[in-house]
């Protein structure tokens, strides 16, 4: 379900504004198991749960996930 | 309203609901212990009725007692969605084991009363056999138009490639189906209810591994 091609600082956004994985699901209305596989690159999230995650960090979409190189 | 909150406030009425199934399993258990104490069933039958209706009741009951109020915590290391699909894990192997038993117990029934002329408790226990075999893992996959109440995105991804295995195993039933029905087309009446249970079953193990691996690959600054 991962995709190399996808970038993710979803974890040093979280660490950033000190939330745990399991705040951060419970704000972005999702389980902690979601939030890890997403952090870990096994999981690519939709473009909703992207934004969801992105406004529950006060961050913009595109500063969480970029397409690598 | 996020999903999290709207299956809160379906916690009533889902109690309720696995609260009558479990009930309904302990009166199929005691009608069972009567129906072997007046002869018509046989100890084997009576064994398997009591352990099928032990696993629904402790299904049912278990999830009854997950939806009790606190329950869905909205902290801690795991958020509510984390427990109520841990939980579900659970349900789902006992709906699998229960679902066996359940088939070999109903094609039984269904053999012996084709067996002795009565058609219509044949065609009947064959229709119970069928009802369970795609009732229980579309109530508990959510198989259905709605999706499953426990289910998140990553849930539903989970979801969708069990679905795919559990199809693949259904067309290698068939196939086993098909190449049985050359050399002992006989019992091929009752060997397609097990592929029937076969297809679900990879399906509902597949869903439950993908789980349990994500679970165990958690970090641990949650």
């Amino acid at each position: 379900m991962g995709d190399p091609r996808l970038a993710s600082r979803l974890k040093e956004a979280r660490q950033a504004v000190g939330l745990t994985q399991a705040e951060l699901a419970e704000k972005a209305g999702v389980s902690r198991k979601t939030v890890n596989t997403v952090e870990n690159g096994v999981f690519i999230p939709s473009t909703i749960l992207a934004l969801s995650l992105a406004r529950a960090l006060d961050a913009k979409v595109e500063d969480l996930f970029w397409l690598a190189d | 309203m996020t999903d999290l909150q709207k299956v809160r406030r379906r916690v009533p009425r889902l109690r309720l609901a696995l609260g009558v199934l479990a009930a309904g399993a302990f009166i199929c258990g005691v009608i069972a212990l009567w129906a072997w104490r007046v002869g018509r069933l046989d100890a084997i039958d009576l064994s398997t009725a009591l352990i099928l209706c032990l696993l629904v009741g402790i299904a049912a009951g278990g999830t009854a007692l997950t939806y009790t109020p606190g329950a869905i915590p909205d902290t801690g290391a795991m958020t509510g969605w984390d427990h109520l699909q841990k939980n579900r894990i659970w349900h789902l192997l006992g709906n699998v084991i229960a679902g066996l038993l359940w088939t070999g117990m109903g094609m039984r029934w269904a053999t012996q009363a084709f067996g002795e002329g009565d058609r219509l408790a044949g065609y009947g226990y064959a229709a119970l056999v069928l009802l369970w075999l795609y009732l229980a893992p579309a109530a508990l996959m959510g198989w259905g138009a709605k999706p499953a109440d426990p289910d998140d995105e990553l849930s539903r991804a989970f979801r969708a490639r069990a679905t795919a295995t559990g199809f693949w195993a259904l067309l290698a039933g068939g196939a086993c189906a098909f190449l049985i029905s050359f050399t002992a087309p006989t019992i091929l009446p009752a060997f397609l209810p097990f592929v029937l249970w076969f297809g679900g079953a990879v399906a509902c193990a597949h869903f439950v591994w993908l789980h349990y691996r994500a679970e165990q690959d958690l970090d641990d600054d949650g």
